[in-house]
């Protein structure tokens, strides 16, 4: 999950929604109230899905996520053009520079915090004091202007195919799919989230986990695809990539890359799961509780009577899952919830 | 061990006019009418019933034929508790159809068999005596839908309680009066016909047995004893001398194969030959196996016919009385290698070496019988003959046999090691260092033979063992019959486990484990005896793989679906199984 969301396209109210976007990133990396960020991003959502603008904070209130407090915003932001509350949010210093912060990959809003607080309020800052740094904040800090960048789709899509050829050079039984916003069909996303999985790769089978895994990340280190390790376990490998091009083209960038190996018989409820969007995650659970069913990233299980999970169910695609918990296919591309 | 009985129905939430819900207590008896499914009324898309078993009891394995319900789920409780207390989830709600296979009523019949594994593990342990089964079928609402049989089983090990009880026990006498009737003798010795097929008069004589020991159960319960009986033999014969040796050495806990091989030989005087070696090797390992229901009687029959000049037989008959073996009375595997000999050949002489029976058998309880024999020609002519229960709940037993071209295996080392606390056996091939004993309950058992010349094709269809590779781990805790069947080339390898160590599994060959359906009680490959189970299910009048009627010849494997089947039923069968595969 990157740290912001594409804006809506076509959003009628896309002035209230920035708006509200920006409360929730507040919320989120100074105030650091989870709850408060997912209310607003909520509101943000549903107002950026409604169809005509909205005139008043009345009529947002009508919209499922739209409160009292936020209606009561709204409304001040309609009359007067702002907000109290974010005109003193982006007063204060100590709010940017935390803001700014955490714009850097490895740096959340604890950290942010804690570096304000010791003095530091700019990326030059941190160039000085590195050694305040743990290795992640290092490298997002090294490449802080490039992770900055969107990556557009094209790029993703170059890059998709080369990983997956090189998967199949290894072993022709490896598959690989870039989810996340990329797979619902964004023009650009902020970093890359690959699913691999290997048929010899269940979850039954706890042993020989790590050599899947390390066989595609030493391969795309060999062929100087990935140039930084942040992390790298038995299943995720997080770090960065490099796409060389022909010396015609504009340079490309370095990017967040996130490799993850993904047993195959969870493979589908994985790649749905890290398709996303988060909100559109938490309805498909919604829906299944309702349906009897609980959903997570790994399984799909049934519930008994007394509510406790059964076996995992036999998945052998997406679809699989919607007609499972009785739920109208959606193809990636309308996920964007 | 044995099957868990349904008394009767205390509620249900509907059921068909046809197909009511009393049919699952008569078990499995005749499976084409006595299902169970919804009123044709009934689109609630949910089936209930609660059912009160016959005493509360432990119940260990479940095994369900499906009628097109998409999930099942298996709940217990006690009659005694508040109305409103909560039944317990014993098998968590468990998928048998796909919504696919549910709109279009495709595997609608599958059976599946759940063990500890699939069980809650605290509600395993405890007694219970209600259970309420939930089916659901959400995708089809149009269908009915419900069970084809329920059967619940245990490995209780019930002498206890017939000591203690001193009731004859329903199951037992129904068993006994059944046994009476010639039908019921074949249906008795069916898992005994289940790979022996080579030898029909093997299996009429297990049948016999196991009558025999079922009237000596009934009639008298004595006191545990060993006993044995020794047939006309003057002086003492290298076997007698082996379990004399052998029970005096109870105390000890392990001793090599060789330490014991050396005793045997202090004690005769000289050294044995390698035949001697060998003899003594099995019987070390009969007697291991005997050790490990320890205190149960035991009755050693041996015959001795020693014609050095011609062809020497040796038959070593040792029949045991099992403890908690009651749900599958009778399992037999046999092994063949007859480099030069035909196979009927052998069942001939298989036949004769076995004359003779004695059967005393007393106390023990429950409705089984654990049987072995083994037989051995010359070594040229090696006839190896195996009848044996894998099924052994209470004990370690690890066996590995092997026979080598030249019988060289003579050289190799075994050892006994006999782990008190557990009550427990180990008999061990060294050569690969085999699993050490094992804390708790570990059966395998391994026999392999290599050997394989022109007779490859006939026993390679007498194991029916489908090529296939199968891994076994999954069923690394099924105590209930099983096989494991390796095979290697042109080698091949027969083994019986009900529950090993990841470890041991050799890597190199094709492993097969077999288990028992529930239905017909034969033998399939683990992959595919719940695949069979709900053939087996639609067909149950299918001709019988009689052992009367049958040479191994007649025998033939389904090109569909791998199986072996009679030569007469194979047709029909193909065209079914045909049908099954292109729906």
């Amino acid at each position: 999950m990157g740290k912001r969301k594409a804006t809506e396209i076509d959003n009628q109210n896309s002035d209230i929604c920035d708006l509200l976007m920006e409360l929730a990133d507040y919320e989120k990396n100074v105030s650091r109230n989870i709850h408060k960020y997912n209310a607003y991003r909520k509101a943000a959502g549903v107002i950026g899905q409604h169809p005509t603008p909205i005139s008043n904070g009345t009529e947002a209130k009508k919209l499922s996520g739209v409160g009292e407090k936020i209606a009561k915003k709204i409304d001040e932001f309609i009359e007067t053009g702002r907000l109290g509350k974010l005109e003193k949010i982006r007063a204060s210093d100590e709010n940017k520079a935390i803001q700014l912060l955490t714009r850097v990959s490895g740096i959340g809003p604890a950290a942010a915090k804690k570096l304000v607080d010791e003095g530091i309020n700019t990326i030059e800052d941190l160039k000085k004091h590195q050694e305040k740094l743990n290795h992640h904040q290092k490298i997002g800090l090294k490449y802080f202007e490039d992770f900055e960048k969107r990556i557009p789709r094209e790029e993703i899509e170059k890059l998709e195919k080369f990983i997956l050829e090189e998967c199949k050079k290894l072993d022709s039984d490896y598959i690989a799919v870039v989810c996340g916003s990329y797979r619902r069909g964004a023009k650009d996303s902020g970093d890359i989230d690959v699913l691999i999985t290997h048929k010899k790769y269940t979850s039954k089978e706890k042993k020989n986990k790590d050599g899947f895994l390390k066989r595609v990340v030493e391969r795309l280190e060999k062929i100087d695809l990935i140039t930084d390790t942040i992390s790298f376990g038995d299943t995720k490998f997080m770090g960065v990539c490099h796409q060389k091009t022909g010396k015609n083209s504009k340079s490309v960038l370095h990017r967040r890359l996130d490799i993850r190996l993904i047993p195959h018989d969870q493979f589908f409820t994985g790649v749905l799961y890290f398709t996303g969007s988060d909100t559109f995650n938490k309805m498909m659970r919604t829906h299944a509780l309702e349906k009897g069913f609980t959903l997570n990233e790994y399984t799909l299980r049934p519930l008994g009577s007394t509510r406790v999970a059964g076996e995992a169910l036999p998945i052998t695609s997406e679809r699989d899952i919607f007609e499972y918990i009785d739920y109208p296919y959606k193809a990636p591309e309308e996920r964007n919830l | 061990m044995g099957v868990v009985r349904l008394h009767c129905v205390i509620s249900f939430s509907s059921q068909d006019e046809k197909y009511q819900v009393e049919n699952i207590l008569n078990g499995y008896s005749d499976v084409t009418t006595s299902r169970w499914l919804t009123a044709s009324s009934d689109k609630s898309g949910r089936l209930e019933a609660e059912f009160q078993l016959e005493k509360a009891s432990l119940i260990s394995y479940l095994d369900i034929g499906n009628f097109g319900s998409a999930t099942v789920e298996v709940l217990v409780g006690r009659s005694s508790w508040p109305r409103r207390k909560e039944y317990l989830t014993f098998l968590p709600t468990v998928v048998f159809m796909t919504p696919t296979d549910c709109r279009n009523g495709k595997n609608n019949m599958t059976v599946r068999m759940f063990t500890e594994e699939h069980l809650d593990k605290v509600a395993i342990k405890e007694k219970w005596d209600r259970i309420k089964i939930i089916c659901c079928q959400p995708y089809n609402k149009n269908l009915q839908f419900g069970l084809s049989f329920l059967r619940l089983g245990n490995n209780e090990d019930n002498i206890i309680d017939a000591a203690s009880e001193n009731l004859p026990d329903a199951a037992l006498m129904d068993q006994a009066k059944t046994l009476s009737t010639e039908t019921s003798s074949i249906r008795t010795s069916k898992p005994a016909r289940v790979r022996s097929l080579t030898s029909d008069k093997g299996a009429s004589r297990a049948a016999k047995m196991l009558r025999a020991a079922h009237l000596a159960n009934s009639s008298t319960r004595k006191a545990i004893n060993i006993k044995k009986e020794y047939s006309s033999q003057l002086n003492l014969s290298l076997e007698e001398e082996a379990l004399l040796l052998l029970t005096s050495l109870e105390s000890s806990k392990k001793l090599s194969f060789k330490e014991l091989c050396h005793k045997l030989e202090t004690k005769r005087g000289r050294r044995l030959t390698c035949e001697e070696e060998k003899k003594f090797m099995d019987i070390a390992k009969d007697f291991g196996r005997s050790k490990i229901d320890g205190e149960f009687q035991v009755i050693y029959k041996e015959s001795l016919n020693r014609d050095k000049a011609s062809s020497s037989n040796l038959s070593i008959l040792s029949q045991y009385k099992m403890p908690s073996v009651s749900r599958n009375t009778l399992s037999v595997v046999d092994i063949n290698t007859s480099p030069n000999k035909k196979l009927q050949k052998h069942s001939s002489s298989s036949a004769s070496a076995v004359t003779s029976k004695s059967l005393t058998q007393s106390a023990g309880f429950n409705n089984s019988v654990c049987f072995y024999s083994h037989e051995k020609s010359s070594v040229t002519d090696d006839d190896y003959h195996y009848h044996l229960s894998p099924e052994v709940p209470d004990f370690d037993l690890c066996f590995d046999y092997e026979l080598n071209e030249c019988n060289s295996s003579l050289s190799k080392e075994s050892s006994i090691k006999s782990d008190e606390r557990n009550n427990s056996v180990v008999v061990v091939d060294p050569k690969h260092c085999l699993s050490p004993p094992v804390p708790d309950f570990d059966l395998s058992f391994e026999l392999e033979s290599v050997k394989e010349e022109s007779d490859d094709d006939l026993t390679s269809s007498e194991y029916s063992l489908p090529s296939k590779s199968m891994k076994l781990h999954n069923y690394k805790n099924r105590k209930r019959p099983t096989l494991l069947c390796t095979r290697q080339g042109k080698e091949r390898k027969s083994t019986c486990v009900s529950r090993r160590n990841e470890d041991d599994t050799t890597s190199q060959t094709k492993n097969f484990l077999v288990v028992q359906c529930p239905l017909c009680e034969e033998y399939f490959p683990q992959a595919d005896v719940e695949n069979h189970a709900a053939v087996c299910m639609e067909e149950p009048n299918r001709p019988d793989l009689s052992p009367h009627s049958s040479s191994p010849e007649s025998f033939v494997e389904c090109p569909v679906c791998n199986e072996i089947y009679d030569i007469q039923s194979i047709t029909s069968h193909a065209n079914m199984c045909a049908d099954l595969v292109a729906s």
